[in-house]
This record gives structure tokens, sequence and C-alpha cells, in this order.
């Protein structure tokens, strides 16, 4: 059962890091405005570091699924990740993670991994099951069928 | 006299007994840290050990193989992909740096690897750093003009004794090429230590299928992408091309850890029911040698003793007992891990077995408080022995 303190931490999706981007300054500013704070992030995990997670990738898709879904996104619909302890899950390519962190937005760069534009740090990870990541207006709603 | 020295006094006159509590404690406690011990040995090496490259480019294929055989060396190369895969990847704009890999047989145990001077090169995104040890690196020969220059890890060195200038050959076929030393490398504690690196164009010099081959062969190419965000995108499209897949090394890894995982589980619950039975046996000794001397108590209440200094004997002797086991079992379990680890060094991926951190500490006081409790009831017995019913004549 998620404690009162986790049920406090916004959740950012995908659909809201691709929209601070490509919108007007405004929304830009509202993701901004997140920086330094701790926020909630539901994605899959990319092990693009080190096998112990110190750093991975949070995707919107998952890496390996090579015959699925849709294809692999770029820097827009990626969070770098670093991780404060070691992780401790059963890591599977399959199945979404929430990943809780100090939030950063914002092009820098890194000399191990490189510019990112989306950063988690001192981050753990909880397991997500049933969780949705994508963006309710992608599945048109059977019901609404005339 | 003190409780504690009345203790020690008690445990001395029941010498046999006294040590094989002792030993059966350290036996346990043994098994347990040499246990705790390789498990997180082995996983550390496999961390430490593995490659700074995020992608390994291979034949189709099992996975685990690919990435066991081109960075730990641990299994058969899987089958080769053509130099061409290398050459789009090298001109790909997603890619940083990518190193070409051909795996081969080996001398005496140590693999030939074949790769290019980029595999040694440092990189700020590189952990790993090959510092030579003697002699220089192997040259870059040009395709057709193979020099059969061999670059040494620093256990293979070690262990075959071969130095700088010394030609080598294993196998009749070998004879005509035969690879001389002109480098030895620092340790870097990983696979590398134990490899024979040189060029591709020796690689493919020394085989006489790849000699006539037009198109030359590769075993694998490790990608570096200049933005990770790439990495997805990248692995995708090579897995979905038919000859080649791409594979996240740590993703291997940690799917390797998860069923490391499974037998781990397994390994507690056996560890738990072996430290059970050896409380147990703390137990049924401790309760015997107070039943034995059921009138030695009554004799020394009746000399004055209180009934908390006989209770306080017995769980003294208990808790040394216990003290004496979980320091033996873990001076044990560290000789033993370190055994198993030099068994294992072949693999390399057993590291530093004798460390001591805030583990040992913390199995020695959980042994010396479930030792001192399992002596809680024969001490309760103690603390009960009436005198009066336990000093009337034996006959």
């Amino acid at each position: 059962m998620p404690t009162a303190a986790a049920e406090e931490i916004p959740r950012l999706t995908f659909a809201q890091l691709v929209d601070a981007i490509r919108a007007d300054s405004a929304v830009t500013e509202t993701i901004k405005s997140y920086n330094g704070k701790e926020v909630a992030i539901q994605g899959f995990i990319v092990p693009a570091g080190p096998p112990d997670l110190s750093f991975f990738l949070l995707s919107r898709v998952s890496a390996l699924g090579n015959y699925c879904c849709e294809a692999p996104v770029g820097q827009d619909e990626t969070v770098y990740v670093y991780t404060a302890r070691e992780i401790n899950i059963t890591y599977d390519p399959l199945r979404i993670f929430r990943v809780v962190g100090v939030f950063e937005a914002g092009m820098r760069g890194d000399a191990a991994y490189g510019p990112s534009l989306f950063r988690l740090r001192d981050a753990r990870v909880e397991e997500a099951l049933g969780a949705k990541i994508f963006k309710t207006a992608d599945f048109p709603n059977p019901a609404a069928k005339p | 006299m003190t409780i504690l020295t009345l203790a020690v006094k008690y445990l001395r006159g029941r010498f046999v007994a006294s040590t094989l509590t002792a030993v059966s404690i350290a036996l346990g406690v043994s098994l347990v840290v040499a246990s705790v011990l390789l498990a997180r040995g082995i996983k550390e090496g496999f961390i430490a050990g593995a490659t700074d490259y995020n992608l390994v480019v291979g034949a189709k294929g099992s996975a685990t193989q690919l990435v066991l055989g081109v960075v730990f060396r641990m299994d058969l190369a899987t089958p080769n992909i053509p130099y061409t895969v290398y050459e789009g990847l090298r001109q790909d704009r997603r890619v940083e740096t990518a190193v070409p890999i051909g795996v081969g047989d080996a001398y005496r145990g140590f693999r030939y690897v074949a790769t290019n001077s980029a595999y040694f090169s440092a990189y700020p995104w590189r952990r790993k750093a090959f510092t030579l040890a003697a002699g220089r690196l192997f040259a870059d020969d040009p395709a057709g003009e193979p020099t059969y220059e061999a670059l040494l890890g620093a256990e293979t060195a070690r262990s075959t004794g071969l130095q700088i200038d010394d030609r080598f050959y294993e196998g009749e076929e070998m004879a005509e090429y035969p690879l001389t030393v002109v480098g030895i490398l620092r340790p870097t504690h990983s696979a590398d230590d134990r490899a024979i690196f040189f060029s591709l164009p020796s690689y493919w010099g020394m085989n006489e299928v790849a000699r006539g081959m037009a198109v030359k062969p590769l075993t694998a190419v490790l990608i570096r992408p200049k933005q990770m965000s790439d990495l997805p995108s990248l692995h995708r499209e090579i897995n979905v091309a038919p000859d080649t897949q791409a594979v996240l090394p740590s993703g291997v890894l940690l799917t390797i850890f998860n069923m490391m995982g499974v037998a781990e589980d397994v390994l507690k619950m056996i560890l738990a029911i072996v430290g059970i039975i050896v409380l147990l046996y703390v137990f049924v000794s401790m309760y015997s040698a107070t039943m034995e001397r059921r009138r030695e108590i009554a004799t020394m209440r009746a000399l004055g003793a209180r009934r908390a200094s006989v209770f306080g004997i017995v769980l003294a002797e208990s808790a040394a007992l216990a003290t004496l086991g979980g320091v033996g079992g873990i001076f044990g379990g560290h000789a033993v891990a370190y055994l198993a680890g030099a068994l294992l060094g072949s693999s390399g991926l057993v590291t530093n077995p004798l460390r001591v951190d805030v583990f040992e500490p913390a199995v020695l006081a959980s042994v010396i408080v479930l030792g001192t409790l399992a002596g809680l009831l024969p001490a309760a017995l103690a603390y009960r022995t009436e005198v009066a019913e336990n000093l009337a004549p034996l006959s």
C-alpha cells in the first residue's frame, strides 16, 4: 500500500515532457518549475550504464520489444536516471517501473553519459504494476463509436 | 571468582563437549559467511568486469552467449558477422566509438582477442584504463600485411611466463604463424587480464578460411553512442536486421543476477535451516550440561550462591561458546571463500574474498545473541534448581 508521503510526490508523464519542449514557453516553465523537486516518473528501464544500475535510462518505450508497439524515442522521451544507492530490483525489460528522484530539466552535458534533456538524481526505483504510461489520446475509446 | 571465570572453568571441565559445540557453531557460521562472500564476490566480479561500451553487436543467437563470450570470454564465441557491419556502424552519425572484436582460439587456455588500438584508448567515459607494464601496443597493421604482434594481459603473462620478444603458438597448424610478444598490460581486474590481444589482419592471416574471404569476419562490435538516448533506436535497428543482434551488456548481466537471486533465495533457506540445527545443538549441549550438574549447582546454592549467579553462569557459558564459534566461523568462512576464489580464479569473477565490512560484526553479534538465547532455558532450569531436592543422598 502506498504511503501518504509517496502519494504527495507529483507524477510527471512522458506526454508532459514531450509537450514541454514542443509547446509554448508557458508549458516549458511549468516543467521547469519541477526543477530541484522530487517527482515520480513511470517508464521502462533501459540499462545503458553499469549493471549496478547507478545510471540508467527511463524510456516511454521498452528497449527490448523489437517487434512490438512504437519505435524507440529520443531525448524528449528519455529520462537519464542517476541513483543514490544500490538498486535492488528484479530487472525486467518489459515491465514498467516507477522511479522517484530529484528532477532536472534542460540540456546538460555529462562526461560519463553525454548530453541529456531530462534527469532524475538521487533516484530510487519502485515496481509499478499495471501502470499506464501511454497518452490516453493514443487509444480511441471503443465505447465512443456511434 | 566472577561469573565469567566460573563459566570458563565449567567449559574447560567438559573440554571435548565444549569444543564440539564451538566447532559446530563455527561450521554453521563458516557456511553462511562463505556463501554470502562468494555470492557477493561473483556479482561484484561481474560488475567490475563489465564493459564500458553500451551495446554489443554480434550475430543472431543467444544474447547471453554474446556477452559472456565477447566481454567475459567465458563461453564459445557466437558466429561471425561481416566486417561491413563494423564499417556501417563506424559511419553511423549516432555512434561515437565502434570497436571491432574477433574472438579466436586460445593459447594454454588464454583466449585470442583480435581488435584495434581503439580498444585500449582512454575516453572520459571509460572506467577502465589500460596501462603497459612492459613493451608497447601491437601495431594497427594494414589488411593483408599482418605483423603477428601480441599484447598479453597481466594474468596471461604471469601464468605462461611469456616475456617481450618471445614467440609462441599452439597447435601444429599455427606453427607457420607464431605470435611475437611486444607488450604486457598491467592488471585491469577483468577478463582482459587473461587475454592475448593482436590485430585483426593477424587474426585473419592465421585462419585459412578468413584468408580467402573477400569480406573479412568479425565476432562483434562494441558501441558507444554519442547520446545515450539513441541507444534504444540503435538497438532496435540492429535487432530487426536479419543477420545481427544488439545487446545491452548490463541488461544481460541483470538477467543473470535475477537467476542468481533465485539460487540465493534457495541458499538462504538452506542456511536458515543450518542455523536452526546449530542453535538446537547449542541448546541440547547446554541442557545436558545443566542436567548433569544439578547436584553441583545445588551445592553452590547451599554454599550461598544466589539464583541469579547460577543463571548468569549458564548464560555466560553459552555466550562464550557462541563467541568462540562465531569468531572461528568468520575466520573459517573467509578461508573457504579465499580457497573457492582461488579455484574460481580462472574465471576472474571472485573479487576480494578477504574483505571485511559491516557484515561480519553483524553476523558475530547475531550468533552471540542467538547462542545466548539458546542457553536461556537451561539457565532458567539452573535458576530453579532446588537445593534440598538435589542434595538428597544418591542412594
